[in-house]
Order: structure tokens, then C-alpha cells, then sequence
């Protein structure tokens, strides 16, 4: 358990008073419950959650409709690292399309351009994939806000986590 | 730091064990999930194979303070997983073990395998015999309502007496279910009475509307083995960042640490709002007259503001915007034309302390209206007033325009002041400007200039009003109207404008969902990044009206046949008696001339109000809020009293909720206190989501 030095009327108390008797007076650190200290990581948690009855394409917040990003200030992010969760056996296709805007995070234009497909992922029941949504030419991939669409082609409740690498 | 172990029969995100986890770290307390599948118990980092083992005992002992058991099963339900807790877990009672409560535990006979302690005194529930062994809460009650505004368990709200304190509270309670029913637990009074000191009823049904046998219990200490409700949340409330229901019945976790003597390391914060503090309407089938209306407003602000000053409350007041400059007709800035309003509109400027005012603009919806011109204030009222030529927009349609970094521009480029810089300092060539006029050129209304003309607008009108800023004072927080918070431009020019919070509705995904183009619409920032953008918070909050919006006249209080949409049984769709085969509606004409009747509506209302706010203080760290309307229903001749007139029981929502509230946080007083916007704030970034 990490502790910390406590100051006595700001200043250190005089070291030779300090003894097996009279230790320096300490405190354990986060006993106020913050966050422990973490190594410094460069993926953050963007979302999580179900999306259900997926067979037409949808994002992963359960948008059907096109030009609704699914995720927005999303500069930093050189790629997206997304676990998905079947429960039924089934071909599940994930997309990811982005595109630039404005510092006040208005698009510069509609429509978006395709970055990654997966391709056809055949799924288990009960089944855990990760899948890396990059940018083929391997450069980060520099867009402002993105849409991460599912497709599946059995009707299911899928569960995710996308994270973002920066 | 109290240190506690929280044992599902999984570890699913989302479950039953979740319910717990979250409210545990909002209260600062240590929290190790475990799961038991089978006879093996499985902690983060260790296995038992044997649940039941002297080292499980001995591992509890020496690691955590309390155990909770966390259940959610129907008595039809044959799941086991309890077997090792009510088996051996509840014969360790030496007194250097722990304390166990189990929350919603199935003790139903359908279990094969249970072998309770002989003197064991709940009566385990028969699922072919429920009658016989439980007690029902009432029918056709553990449901979500179809067409109820929240996706809850709506009406199970109960009334119970709590033996230790001697009080009684308003809260959701469950102990047992069967289908769409609910039960309390039976107990075999004699083997309570063998136990003596070793029983304890904790907590019994005390229903306003009948009494029930003194053998129903609702919460139960054996030995140092505690039983209390489930707190239910199964289609949980953290979903992540989408929905799901949102539980109700978060009371008996912290009961059962205040029983068990865990204290927590801070308390969480009941917080409301208010939207629209001073409004009226002009039609009511009651007859409630306009200066009626503003009598139970005025005596209900005054109540209001002994009862912050009492408790630690604030609350923030979302004040309409837009009359001042007429963009919209019949605002805060008209209302207070009446003398009547104008004092409650005094009253809330000497309040300000506890009852603060924010910004909160219909007339323009944050990050709303596609291309809408928007008018502002002029004679250089404030700094983007006409006729200053302000810029509003980055570029123009189908001309040229660039944001150029200052890092690389040109030195001419840079010193060049007559070019408008971004909040983030971008130098913008080609900006579309406002032009002179009041009524600008329409924009899309998403971008930081605008926002900042916006808010500037909308707090000279605040400062017109008397109100020293706009964003509620030192809270530095609004609610924004309609929840919508407008996007990226909008948070920067908050930022810039002082605020360091504004409320979004729950899981409230879209920024600006009043923009009807999906393409100009915004996402919040997730709460994987803490619902935070910048730092500026964004509060999660969820309506506890007592009426719908249609027909727009305000609540008419607990029931009212022909307006059951405006009244609390019709919005909340409390009324269980609707869903039966065939109907029989427990609220109707007929019935509501039973003075049961009416306090069987109030104390499911009140159940369900308490309910809520609880789970959106202990889970989501967040706020209720409601529009005075909704306090329509009270007695114009005595607005913050109950008065049962003999045919009706009238009530003002806001004071009995907040009465009720009290209550429990009396009794839950190390766990909970009333706050501020700021002192929510303050939580999360203490918990550090």
C-alpha cells in the first residue's frame, strides 16, 4: 500500500526525533477511494453497451440511419480496437467510415469514407472477437468523427467494447 | 476504507452484481467482486473449490468487512447457487466473522439442496403454495409498464417501518417474485421468538392504504446473516453507453451497510432541478386559476428554500430564455409582467443561494434549428449585440475560408487583428459575420460563434432579469433546455463562458437532437471518457414529472379520471389493475372515493419517486428534475400540505417527494446528504468517473 509523509505544521518533523516509538507520521494513500495510479496508457475506453436485433446495418448505438456518427472529437485516435461479443453463431461484418469537421465538430460535408471493412467474420455461439479498425495504409487514421457499423446475419443482441488508441 | 466482497452467481457487467459495485465506489467503499458457480467460489485473483470451506471463512475474516449476496431469481427459479451461503455461511457466527446480507436471496423451496439452519425463522416461498408462504405486495406489480416515461419497475412502491430507527419510509421493496407478482418474506414467528436476541425484524410493511399479518417481514437479521430486498437491476442500469432499466430499489444497499456498520468513505448527493421555475397554464379542467397557480408556486418556493437551507440543498432553476429580445413570445421575461409572478421572481433573486438560476433557451435550441436566423439584443447590450458585426460562422456557403493555425501562419497572417481568432486560437480568413442587424443570417447554430452570440445573449437577458450571471452563480451549471447541450461549439463556448457542468438527459447520445439533419447531429462524449468534454461535466438526469404534455395543463396531482396522462397514477402508469385479465382498474371514479384507494396511489407514487432519485444519485452521481406544473395538483388553499378532502387527496409532488427523501436520508445519513450541482461535480471527480 503506497503512503505518503504527512507535515507537521508544514515541515518535515526534525529527523532525529523520528524513532521506532515515533515514526514519521504517515497516511495511506487512497483511502478516499481515487483512482490507484495507473500505468500511462494510450487506449481509452470510447463505449460499451448491447446492440440489438442487429441484420441491417446498424452502429454500434443502434443507429440506422446513415449519417449519424456513431462517435464524435475523435481526432486523437490513431485506430479503434473493438471486442464484440456473439451470442449466436452467425457472418457478422463490421465497418468503419469517418470524416473531418469543423473545430465546433460540424462535418465539413455528408457522407463518409469507408476506412476498414472486415470482411465476413463467421461468429460462434458465444463467441469473443477483436477486431482492429485501421487505416490500410498503416498512417494514424486522422479523421474527426467516425460511424463503426454492425451487420450480422442472424438477428442479435451483440455486445461491445471499442476502444480508442492514440 | 471499508472493504467489502460482493458475491453474484456471475460476473456479468450489466447484472445484479453491478447494481452493487457501482453505488459501493460512488460511496467510497472497497468493493471485490466474486462469483459462485457450483460449490466454487471465485474472488479477482483466488479460487476456492469449496464455497463452504474453513478457508473461505478464514479468507473473509481476515480481508473484507461485510459480505453482500446479491440475488435475482423467481421463487420458480431451481438456480443454486446460494447453497453454500444459506447452508454454511449462515452457521458462521462466531464473533469474529463478518457480517453477510444477503440482498433478494431465493430461499424458494423449488431450490433442492437448501438445508437451512433448523432455527432458521423465514418461511422459505412455496412457488406452487405463494399464498400460503409469503406475502403479496400487490398483483400484476413487478413489471415495466408498458408506455411509462423511464423503463422502470414503476410501481412498487411501498411503505415500510424500519424497527431500529422507528421510522418509516417510502421505497421500493421486493423480497420474493413469481411472474408480474411481488412478495414480502413470511416468518415462523416461533422460531423467531426461540432466537431472542439472535432475531431481529429489521424492517416490516407499513402500507397507508391496509395492514398486513405480523408475520410479514420485509428485512430480517438471523444471527449476523442479514436478508433484505433485491435491489433488482437486470436489464441493468449500466449499460454502458446505451439503455436499459433503470433500477429502483438501491435503498437496501446502503441499508444493509448501515445495519452491518460499513461507512462509507463520502456520501453521495441528492440533487434536483427545476425547469421553468415561474410558468403557468392557461387551461385546466380543475378550474385553477392563473393567480391560484402562482400561490402554490410562491408558498411552494417558500417551503423550498427553508427546506434547502435545512438540508444542504440546491437547486438549480433552468430560467426560459428569449423573451427579452422576442424570439419567443410568453418566457420568463413575460411571465413576470404580473405583479403575482414577479414576487416569486424576487424570491428566487434573494434565494439565489439555494434557489440559483441558469440559462435554459427554448427560443433556440442549442445546436438546434437547421440554418435558423438567429435575433439578438441590441444597442451593444453585450459584446456580440447588434450592431456589432460579429462573426458567426467559420466560412460562407460556396465561398473560400480557412482556419490557420498560428504556430504556422505567416507573421502578417498572425498579426493581423482584424481577422476573428477561434476560442482555440485558430485565425480564421473568411469568416461569415452576423452582419448589423438584430435578426442575423441564418446559421446552423453549431458553431463556437454562434454559441458564444447565444449564451451572451442569454445571459444580458439573465443580467436584465436581476440575476447576476447565467450559469446558476457559483454552482456554475445549468440544465439545459431539453437536455441538449449543442455540440462541441457549444461546450467550448460554455467553457469559455464560465460553466464548468450542464445536464444532458440520461444516456442522452445525441448533443443536439433537436437539429433535425442526422447529419449536423453530435455525440456526447461517452462514458468511457468520463461524460466529459474538456473537463466541462455532463450531469445525467432523468424527469420525475407527474404529468405528461399533453393536453399541456399541468399535473392535477395523484389521479384525476378524465386527465389520467397529467396525473402521477396515469404518467407513471401506476394503476396495476390495467394489466390484469380481464382489466380491473384499482384507480377509478368509483374507486377513488376510498381514502385507501388515494394513499395506495400516494404511497406507490412516493415509493417510485424516492426509488429513482436513488439510483440516480448512488449510480449515475447525477440529478432528477421536474417542471413546477407538475406541482398543479396541490391545494391552491394549503400548497404544501397533504389534504384528503374527503373525495380527493390533494398534494404538492415536489414537497411530499422531497419529504419523503428526507426521511431517508435520515436514516441513511452517513450515506447520503442534499447537495449542489457542485457538490455532484465535486463527487465525480472524486470517484474519478
Amino acid at each position: 500500500m503506497p503512503i505518503r509523509f504527512l507535515r507537521k505544521d508544514g515541515t518535515i518533523p526534525w529527523l532525529t526525533s523520528v524513532s521506532r516509538e515515533n515514526p514519521l507520521p504517515v497516511e495511506v494513500r487512497n483511502n478516499e477511494g481515487s483512482p490507484l495510479p495507473t500505468e500511462p496508457s494510450n487506449l481509452d475506453i470510447l463505449l460499451v453497451g448491447d446492440v440489438a436485433n442487429v441484420t441491417t446495418a446498424k452502429d454500434l448505438l443502434g443507429s440506422t440511419d446513415p449519417e449519424t456518427p456513431t462517435i464524435t472529437q475523435a481526432t486523437p485516435y490513431k485506430r479503434f480496437i473493438l471486442y464484440l461479443y456473439t451470442p449466436s453463431a452467425a457472418t457478422v461484418t463490421v465497418t468503419l467510415k469517418g470524416r473531418a469537421t469543423t473545430p465546433s465538430g460540424v462535418p465539413l460535408n455528408i457522407n463518409w469514407l469507408t476506412l476498414y471493412t472486415s470482411g465476413n467474420i463467421s461468429t460462434a455461439a458465444g463467441g469473443w472477437y477483436r477486431v482492429v479498425l485501421q487505416a490500410s495504409d498503416g498512417a494514424p487514421l486522422g479523421g474527426d468523427q467516425y460511424r463503426i457499423e454492425l451487420t450480422s446475419s442472424a438477428s442479435q443482441t451483440i455486445s461491445f467494447s471499442l476502444k480508442g488508441e492514440r | 476504507m471499508a472493504r467489502v466482497l460482493v458475491v453474484a452467481s456471475e460476473m456479468t457487467a450489466r447484472r445484479t452484481i453491478d447494481s452493487a459495485l457501482t453505488p459501493l465506489r460512488t460511496l467510497g467503499i472497497d468493493a471485490v467482486p466474486a462469483r459462485i458457480s457450483g460449490n466454487t467460489l471465485a474472488v479477482v485473483g483466488r479460487t476456492f473449490p469449496d464455497a463452504g470451506a474453513q478457508g473461505v471463512r478464514d479468507y473473509i475474516n481476515a480481508n473484507f468487512d461485510a459480505v453482500l449476496i446479491v440475488d435475482r431469481s423467481a421463487t420458480s427459479s431451481t438456480g443454486a447457487f446460494l447453497t453454500k451461503p444459506l447452508n454454511v455461511w449462515t452457521t458462521w457466527n462466531a464473533p469474529a466473522d463478518k457480517p453477510v446480507a444477503f440482498l433478494g436471496p431465493n430461499l424458494s423451496t423449488a431450490v433442492s439442496g437448501y438445508n437451512l439452519p433448523a432455527d432458521f425463522p423465514i418461511i422459505r416461498p412455496n412457488p406452487t403454495n405463494l399464498s400460503n408462504t409469503t406475502h403479496l405486495v400487490d398483483a400484476n406489480t413487478f413489471v415495466v409498464p408498458s408506455g411509462v416515461p423511464l423503463p422502470v419497475y414503476a410501481r412498487l412502491g411501498t411503505r415500510v417501518r424500519l424497527n431500529r430507527e422507528q421510522v418509516s419510509v417510502y421505497t421500493p421493496a421486493v423480497c420474493a417474485f413469481e411472474g408480474n407478482d411481488a412478495y414480502f418474506w413470511k416468518l415462523d414467528t416461533a422460531k423467531h421468538t426461540a432466537l431472542g436476541a439472535n432475531g431481529e425484524i429489521l424492517a416490516v410493511p407499513d402500507f397507508p392504504d391496509r395492514t398486513y399479518p405480523a408475520d410479514a417481514v420485509v428485512a430480517y437479521r438471523y444471527k449476523n446473516r442479514y436478508f433484505f430486498p433485491m435491489i433488482w437491476e437486470t436489464a441493468n442500469t449500466l449499460r454502458g453507453d446505451t439503455t436499459g432499466n433503470v433500477g429502483v430499489s438501491l435503498f437496501w444497499l446502503v441499508y444493509a451497510l448501515k445495519c452491518m456498520g460499513i461507512q462509507p468513505s463520502r456520501q453521495a448527493i441528492l440533487c434536483i432541478e427545476f425547469d421553468h421555475p415561474i410558468v403557468t397554464r392557461a387551461t385546466r379542467a380543475d378550474g385553477l386559476t392563473k393567480p391560484q397557480q402562482y400561490t402554490i408556486l410562491h408558498r411552494t418556493y417558500e417551503w423550498l428554500a427553508d427546506f434547502c437551507k435545512q438540508t444542504g440543498l440546491v437547486i438549480p432553476c433552468g430560467v426560459q430564455n428569449g423573451s427579452w429580445v422576442g424570439r419567443q413570445a410568453g418566457f420568463h421575461w413575460d411571465e413576470v409582467r404580473d405583479p403575482a409572478a414577479r414576487a416569486i421572481h424576487d424570491l428566487l433573486i434573494r434565494e439565489s443561494a439555494v434557489l440559483p438560476c441558469g440559462v435554459h433557451d427554448h427560443s433556440y435550441t442549442w445546436g438546434g434549428k437547421d440554418s435558423g436566423a438567429f435575433r439578438r439584443a441590441g444597442n451593444h447590450a453585450h459584446r456580440f449585440a447588434a450592431p456589432n458585426d460579429v462573426p458567426v460562422e467559420y466560412g460562407q456557403s460556396g465561398q473560400s475560408w480557412a482556419l490557420v493555425n498560428p504556430k504556422v501562419a505567416p507573421e502578417a497572417l498572425r498579426n493581423d487583428t482584424s481577422l476573428p481568432r477561434t476560442l482555440d486560437g485558430f485565425i480564421n480568413i473568411g469568416a461569415q459575420t452576423s452582419g448589423t442587424g438584430e435578426t442575423t443570417t441564418p446559421t446552423t447554430n453549431l458553431c463556437e460563434y454562434t454559441a458564444q452570440m447565444v449564451l451572451a445573449d442569454e445571459f444580458a437577458e439573465m443580467q436584465a432579469l436581476g440575476f447576476a450571471d447565467g450559469h446558476c452563480g457559483r454552482q456554475r451549471y445549468t440544465n439545459c433546455a431539453g437536455d441538449q447541450t449543442g455540440g462541441e461549439g457549444y461546450w467550448k463556448a460554455l467553457i469559455a463562458f464560465g460553466f464548468r457542468g450542464v445536464r444532458r438527459s440520461l444516456l442522452g447520445r445525441i448533443a443536439n437532437d433537436d437539429n433535425p439533419n442526422p447529419f449536423q447531429r453530435q455525440v456526447h462524449p461517452s462514458l468511457g471518457r468520463r461524460s466529459r468534454y474538456r473537463g466541462l461535466h455532463f450531469i445525467h438526469s432523468t424527469q420525475i414529472e407527474w404529468n405528461g404534455s399533453t393536453p399541456p395543463e399541468g399535473s392535477y396531482g395523484l389521479y384525476r379520471s378524465d386527465r389520467e396522462n397529467n396525473t402521477v397514477v396515469g404518467f407513471w402508469k401506476l394503476d396495476a389493475g390495467r394489466d390484469a385479465t380481464p382489466p380491473t382498474p384499482e384507480f377509478t371514479n368509483t374507486t377513488w372515493n376510498d381514502a385507501a384507494v388515494r394513499w395506495k396511489a400516494y404511497r406507490r407514487a412516493m415509493g417510485l419517486m424516492v426509488g429513482i432519485w436513488l439510483g440516480f444519485a448512488l449510480y449515475w452521481r447525477g440529478t432528477v428534475y421536474q417542471h413546477p406544473p407538475s406541482w398543479f395538483g396541490a391545494d391552491p388553499a394549503n400548497p404544501t400540505e397533504a389534504v384528503d378532502t374527503g373525495t380527493d387527496l390533494k398534494v404538492n409532488a415536489i414537497v411530499e417527494i422531497l419529504k419523503a427523501m428526507r426521511d431517508v436520508q435520515q436514516v441513511l445519513s452517513a450515506y447520503l446528504r442534499f447537495g449542489s450541482p457542485s457538490d455532484v461535480m465535486d463527487l465525480r471527480e472524486a470517484v474519478g468517473a
